[in-house]
């Protein structure tokens, strides 16, 4: 009896988190972008909102559609070029909005498991610093 | 004395500004000035055998310097290159030819290239050499290209490289660029508009 109420109590308190957790961190224009049939990896794009009054900080990403997913940025180099490399952390600064879009950070997919057809949707986890997690979907678009 | 003096002063003066005006350059031409003495000849395998500036003699060409495990802008200017060609007339996209040219030959064979550029637009091209060759025909454009490995990425390694729309006149010759990164689509039609 004591295990069920302890029990109950857990989920109910991580129902409340995860709750507080999707207020904390708002999330928009989410989608991944279609490639060419036989490619095997893809960028996801998003802005990302970090309502509280700290910074936030995205240590991971993962989606079952991808055996790995990384967190990138696209940028012109010292020789004029764009180049892109692995961001392993990315700042969500309080009270604002992160872009990831065309030309700067970016969510890559890699390995893809299955094709992406316009209007799919997929979930794509993002893991802080804190430990919390939260899903997102993401819709396939063809631009 | 002294209004034959000023009659003098503002007689050579006219002839000094008139001459002056006369041997300016012509400003839409000055661009194509720019580049014309230089030599932008290519040599590039594709799917269907090789080809060159003489391949495309008579069209606008539009290149782009690229490889295919980009995510972001290679796609990105494929894709507005395509939506600037939608605003061409039919005659007008008869006479261009968009050529996606690979910096990655070690992923990039011509046989996926020409899957990859497919995808965007059945005209495209998709193209490449040998590294060696590569690096001779960027520099002709201004270009470069640069292999980063990232040993803690499963992306294994990256291409920096020149993100430019480059036009080619109908005689091969390079006229124009134009940077991909937030490029105004209407400006690449402009452009290929204006060679043709």
């Amino acid at each position: 009896m004591t295990n069920k109420i302890l029990l109950s109590l857990m989920l109910s308190f991580g129902a409340l988190f995860a709750q507080q957790m999707d207020k904390n961190i708002e999330i928009n224009n989410a989608y991944i972008r279609q490639m060419p049939p036989m490619m095997k990896m893809t960028a996801a794009f998003m802005d990302i909102k970090n309502t509280t009054d700290h910074d936030m900080v995205i240590v991971d990403v993962s989606s079952k559609i991808a055996k790995n997913t990384e967190t990138h940025i696209s940028f012109m180099n010292n020789n004029g070029n764009m180049q892109m490399k692995h961001m392993p952390e990315v700042i969500l600064p309080k009270h604002s909005t992160t872009h990831f879009k065309k030309g700067a950070k970016h969510i890559m997919l890699m390995g893809l498991t299955t094709k992406l057809n316009k209007g799919d949707k997929h979930t794509i986890s993002i893991t802080f610093k804190d430990g919390t997690k939260i899903q997102h979907t993401f819709t396939v678009k063809k631009f | 004395m002294l209004r034959k003096r000023l009659t003098l002063i503002i007689t050579f003066s006219l002839l000094v500004i008139g001459v002056f005006l006369i041997t300016q350059p012509n400003k839409s031409n000055v661009k194509a000035n720019k580049y014309a003495q230089d030599d932008h000849s290519f040599i590039l395998n594709s799917k269907n055998g090789q080809i060159t500036n003489d391949t495309f003699k008579g069209k606008a060409v539009v290149l782009f310097f690229g490889y295919m495990n980009c995510p972001d802008i290679c796609p990105t200017a494929l894709t507005d290159i395509n939506n600037a060609m939608k605003d061409l007339t039919s005659d007008e996209k008869k006479n261009t030819q968009v050529v996606f040219v690979s910096v990655d030959p070690k992923r990039d064979t011509v046989g996926l290239l020409d899957e990859y550029v497919k995808y965007f637009n059945d005209s495209f091209i998709g193209a490449t050499s040998s590294v060696k060759y590569l690096r001779k025909l960027t520099r002709k454009f201004y270009a470069d290209f640069s292999y980063h490995e990232d040993k803690n990425s499963a992306a294994g390694y990256s291409v920096a490289h020149t993100g430019r729309i480059y036009i080619l006149n109908k005689q091969g010759k390079l006229v124009n660029t134009l940077g991909s990164n937030q490029v105004i689509i209407s400006d690449i039609t402009k452009a290929i508009k204006e060679v043709l």
